[in-house]
């Protein structure tokens, strides 16, 4: 259109079209990454970049990527007194978190909140991503961290997913030594849990 | 108009086009290279004031780009990278560039990190000039007094966290790696400063954001370093 017609557009139709070619050129981004990490860690061999990082700070980051993809959904990062440390490769982390934020807003309806929280049990800090959605069914259970599974009731040009999202979410996570679930929210909706070991506190000396 | 002139290193057309842009309308001179071996030539024959290095050269390492130039210039050095690339970034921090950026980025980012850039280059802050006081929004620290104000309240800081600031005020718009963080402080880099470093920061934060989850002075970039808002 803009190559061959930009003339006959106004300036609103004009911007709503860079935007779409924006929003295009994200998610082709973003689908290329998550092609490349799934390449990544079909080698046995995965040498991950450890670096000790804050909770807090993976999970700021993962709603800063995300805040322009929210799409009218509220996105509640709820903040925890004590600093928790885990040791990380944070650019995979951190796109696990997005992933799961994302997934959250693709499947529930404008308007609802999504809650991040992190707790401490024992010797591992449990990030959970909540929504009020619809949840998930026994049936797509089954499914739900399967390669390329992507929810059929939902597929159609404009779901934009290709399905990789909780397949590699579950493989970085258990590459960290950790884990990821999900169960049901209460009333209604889902919440997906990344459990991952802390890092021993450390004492500071002044 | 801007006198500044900026030496962009980038091979891949769209993103040299897209800065070349940015500099003309901002009223910045600019001259382009395609390859390491160009930057060279061109930054000892033109002597920018300041050079956007891409990471991703196809001739020689952008590092050895960093390197040769440092062996005689102190000119502000902003590297490009894809990103995924933490460790690159780093690395380049590390041997000698002032900042970075990470591919896709927005002409406001670029922007400012050239503004910040330059504006320490010509204040000498490596000289370690005793900094008397530093303003932003609603943080005021008195460096001679060792007074830090937010929001109107005053906040103690113990020694370690006020000379974080102390540093970080001195750099303030530009990316420090923890690495040099550390070391400023500390001395040296063993293994524990790096958590310590986390921790410290995390206090700061806690003891001078009105709301530690949205910071609007100390801004993590994670996997990098830390870096304080513009003055």
């Amino acid at each position: 259109m803009l190559l061959q017609e930009e003339e006959k557009l106004d300036e609103a139709q004009r911007q709503l079209l860079y935007q779409n070619i924006n929003d295009d050129a994200e998610w082709l981004i973003n689908v290329v990454e998550n092609i490349l990490l799934t390449t990544r860690m079909d080698n046995n061999s995965l040498t991950l970049n450890l670096q000790p990082e804050a909770v807090q700070d993976l999970i700021e980051e993962a709603g800063n990527h995300m805040s322009h993809l929210l799409n009218g959904h509220t996105l509640e990062i709820v903040p925890q007194d004590e600093l928790m440390m885990v040791e990380v490769e944070a650019s995979l982390m951190i796109q696990v978190l997005s992933n799961l934020i994302d997934n959250a807003v693709k499947y529930t309806p404008q308007g609802t909140v999504i809650t991040i929280t992190q707790e401490k049990h024992a010797d591992e800090v449990w990030i959970r991503i909540a929504d009020m959605g619809p949840g998930i069914n026994d049936e797509m259970k089954k499914n739900l961290f399967t390669m390329f599974y992507t929810a059929g009731s939902l597929r159609g040009d404009s779901r934009r997913g290709l399905g990789l999202g909780l397949s590699l979410c579950r493989t970085i996570a258990e590459a960290h030594h950790g884990r990821i679930s999900e169960r049901d929210n209460d009333p209604h909706g889902c919440v997906f849990t990344v459990a991952l070991p802390l890092m021993k506190e450390v004492q500071i000396d002044e | 108009m801007n006198k500044n002139m900026v030496l962009v290193v980038e091979d891949d057309k769209a993103v040299r086009n897209l800065i070349a842009l940015t500099l003309d309308t901002h009223d910045y001179k600019h001259v382009e290279a395609q390859s390491g071996t160009e930057a060279i030539s061109l930054s000892l024959s033109y002597r920018p004031d300041l050079m956007i290095l891409d990471l991703g050269l196809p001739d020689i390492d952008g590092m050895d780009v960093i390197r040769k130039t440092r062996t005689w210039s102190a000119m502000p050095i902003i590297v490009v990278s894809a990103r995924s690339d933490d460790r690159d970034k780093i690395q380049a921090l590390d041997e000698g560039a002032d900042d970075y950026l990470t591919k896709p980025f927005g002409i406001g980012e670029l922007l400012a990190r050239i503004r910040v850039s330059l504006r320490h280059s010509g204040m000498n802050s490596v000289q370690g000039k005793k900094m008397k006081e530093f303003r932003v929004k609603d943080l005021y620290i008195d460096f001679e007094k060792r007074k830090v104000v937010a929001a109107g309240k005053n906040i103690h800081l113990t020694p370690t966290e006020f000379k974080i600031m102390e540093l970080l005020c001195r750099y303030s718009g530009k990316v420090l790696t923890h690495n040099f963080i550390i070391n400023e402080i500390w001395g040296s880099v063993l293994g524990s400063e790096t958590q310590s470093l986390r921790v410290f920061m995390a206090n700061l934060r806690r003891k001078l954001e009105k709301d530690p989850t949205r910071p609007e002075y100390i801004y993590t970039e994670v996997g990098v370093g830390y870096r304080l808002v513009e003055q």
